[in-house]
């Protein structure tokens, strides 16, 4: 006990130096120009889902299934798939699912969903979004099991998000109430939920979410040969910039490397692949003073350096309760945050602005998000200030 | 003592009888003077053994191990301070508690640097200079000295440590320091109080976290008689649960009573951080307050001269 109190706090104060975060650049390698890191970071946008994480969620759908078809009076009909809350859970899911059970009927609610302006209505909204899938007359009133001889197949309904489905606030979560009594009241169908572990560790807390569904799994922590497969359309090949510009090739990296960039990301391809593309450099022949490309290039090679998260600014305590109420829930407005919080909005707008200009807060459109980069750290910061926090 | 006895025996026989009993009431005087002064001799012996020559060097010496010492406990305050409250908080309150045990080594091997400086430290001049400072801090420094045992004694019974929110008397705060003579506490107005520690031999001590970080804050709320108590107590639980500063580690709960002018519920929270108790209640009252309204929920009214 206090061994582990020891380390971490030694690990605390490691993360205080901010050098110690950052790598130097050697002699001859500096960072990579903006607009080369936007061109990879797109392509990485494009990639597949890592195959591990399919894998895992397949494997434990059908386990589910065939409990579930087996025994459908006492088995759950449900199945959670936890990630961390810098993952988005909706393509994962997606392309876990999709086209991968034929014997199933599988439908997907929820997919962009965002929370009402008034939090209160979530449950009204709920059963709108959900409503149809509720009013088609099944003709099969009893669970699907093996032995049907209709060849019935058995309804899969798929919740992509359910912290989009709750606001930390008074009356926040009868939302997930709703979907608990949906979900127990017909067992003639199958629900999959994905979630985030912040949100459930806090809605077990809140309303013992795990008694109604009980199956849960997490996503796998990628190793570094599995980081370096997921990546590997990006590697060693010639990548052409939209902007004609030179043709990109991210030099091959070595196990160790990979090792590094699993252990410092946590095994999380949303972080990791942040980490991989800050520890990206370019030979400084290759680019100007002013940052650019030397003109009259035609290739310019990536080369991987010491992967290391970026440090966290010293962060106040209204920040702390700001990153970990977005943790919880993943994705927010500024509306939904200040009523999280129990602030004005002018409250918060002020920090929310530092954490956005820091990097730690991205913003898409008008919803807030943790940079997967930073996640690593803030868990750390988080749990030792005392924060409920979810899986690392 | 015998050698005087022998010098003095030939004289003394032969004298007559009256003279004899006058000669042997001249023994016995001179036999108690000659121990007198043999005493005194031997108690300037000891003092002089247990004292050492005291010279310019030995006062150097301790004026700089004096120093030395003011410097690191000045240094070991202002670092636990400056350090506690920047680090997590979970590490505040180790930092904090370290301070009185590090004050205590400096001071020991302070003392245990001087003291031979000037004095022999054997058994039996320890003996004499024990009694010596017990009966000057009998009747001297009796408060003084019941001060620093009791710090001594709390610091190993421990009713309370460094960071503790803590009730003595009718003065609650923060335990901000820990000194010889007493304990200094910061009080929710931002005042230093600064409590003898033999103020804790009769007075009760209320602690309120006992080294966690946590400490239970209790908000209390009163409907009339005709509110719904149930729609009351789950918007008080989801109050707790959804207030940013509550500990959701640890259990929320609801006491419910009866009053003859209305019904009196209890919420009993854990703010994560037992300084937040304070702005933590008020985000709970304004919370509960808000959701009230929405629900149109009744509170007591104050009744009417009237009525009464």
């Amino acid at each position: 006990m206090v061994g582990k109190q020891l380390s971490s706090f030694l690990q605390t104060m490691a993360d205080w130096l901010p050098h110690a975060a950052t790598p130097e650049p050697t002699e001859n390698l500096v960072n990579v120009p903006p607009g080369i890191v936007n061109s990879v970071g797109e392509l990485v946008t494009q990639l597949s889902i890592p195959v591990p994480y399919q894998v895992t969620i397949k494997e434990a759908l059908v386990e589910a299934l065939h409990d579930w078809q087996a025994n459908p009076e006492f088995e759950n009909n449900s199945l959670v798939v936890l990630g961390r809350p810098v993952e988005d859970i909706v393509p994962i899911l997606k392309a876990s699912l999709h086209e991968e059970f034929p014997d199933c009927d599988v439908h997907f609610f929820l997919g962009g969903y965002q929370r009402p302006p008034d939090p209160l209505t979530l449950p009204q909204h709920l059963k709108r979004e959900l409503e149809p899938a509720d009013e088609v007359p099944s003709e099969i009133a009893t669970p699907v099991t093996q032995t049907d001889l209709d060849n019935h197949v058995p309804t899969v309904m798929v919740v992509s998000s359910l912290e989009q489905c709750f606001l930390r606030c008074i009356q926040g979560w009868e939302g997930i109430e709703y979907l608990q009594t949906l979900s127990t009241q017909d067992p003639s169908r199958f629900w999959v939920f994905g979630c985030n572990h912040w949100a459930w560790a806090f809605l077990e807390r809140v309303c013992q979410v795990s008694a109604y569904l009980e199956n849960v799994v997490a996503l796998p922590d990628l190793s570094g040969a599995e980081l370096k497969e997921w990546l590997s359309p990006l590697l060693e090949t010639h990548i052409e910039t939209q902007s004609a510009g030179p043709i990109i090739r991210v030099a091959a990296a070595s196990d160790g490397y990979w090792n590094s960039l699993a252990n410092a990301s946590g095994g999380i391809a949303s972080t990791a692949v942040q980490v991989w593309l800050k520890s990206l450099q370019v030979r400084a022949e290759a680019v100007t003073e002013e940052g650019a490309v030397v003109d009259g290039m035609s290739l310019v090679e990536l080369l991987p350096d010491k992967p290391t998260v970026p440090g966290l600014m010293p962060l106040e305590a209204m920040d702390r309760y700001l990153l970990h109420s977005l943790l919880i829930h993943r994705e927010m407005t500024r509306s939904h945050l200040a009523i999280s919080l129990g602030e004005a909005e002018r409250s918060i707008r002020s920090r929310l602005q530092v954490l956005r200009r820091e990097g730690i807060v991205r913003q898409r459109g008008r919803r807030f998000s943790v940079h997967p980069a930073y996640y690593p750290r803030l868990h750390s910061e988080l749990g030792n200030n005392n924060f409920l926090i979810g899986k690392t | 003592m015998a050698r005087g006895l022998s010098k003095v025996g030939p004289r003394a026989i032969k004298p007559p009888v009256l003279n004899a009993t006058m000669a042997a009431a001249l023994i016995a005087l001179l036999t108690v003077g000659s121990a007198r002064a043999q005493e005194s001799e031997a108690a300037a012996e000891a003092l002089d053994t247990l004292f050492k020559p005291v010279g310019f060097t030995v006062v150097l010496q301790a004026c700089l191990a004096g120093l030395v010492a003011y410097g690191l406990l000045f240094v070991i305050r202002s670092t636990a301070n400056g350090l506690s409250e920047k680090v997590p908080r979970r590490f505040r309150l180790i930092i904090k508690q370290s301070v009185p045990f590090l004050k205590g080594l400096v001071l020991i091997f302070s003392i245990g640097y001087v003291l031979p400086l000037f004095l022999n430290l054997t058994g039996s001049n320890l003996l004499a200079l024990t009694g010596t400072i017990a009966v000057a801090l009998g009747f001297a420094f009796k408060d003084y000295a019941s001060s620093i045992i009791a710090g001594v004694v709390n610091l190993f019974e421990g009713p309370f440590r460094m960071g503790d929110r803590v009730q003595i008397g009718e003065h609650y705060g923060e335990v901000v320091d820990y000194g010889l003579r007493g304990l200094l506490i910061q009080t929710p107005d931002d005042n230093a109080v600064t409590i003898p520690h033999n103020t804790t031999w009769t007075n009760p001590i209320s602690n309120a976290n006992s080294g966690q970080l946590e400490a239970q804050v209790v908000t209390e709320f009163y409907f009339s008689h005709e509110a719904d108590i149930e729609l009351a107590v789950e918007i008080l639980y989801q109050a707790a649960y959804s207030s940013r500063f509550t500990q959701l580690k640890l259990p929320v709960r609801v006491v419910v009573s009866e009053e003859t002018w209305a019904t009196h519920l209890k919420l009993r929270a854990y703010p994560m951080d037992a300084r937040d108790e304070f702005v933590y209640k008020t985000d709970l009252i304004l919370r509960i307050k808000k959701a009230c309204a929405r629900h149109q929920l009744p509170y007591p009214r104050s009744l009417s001269s009237e009525e009464v």
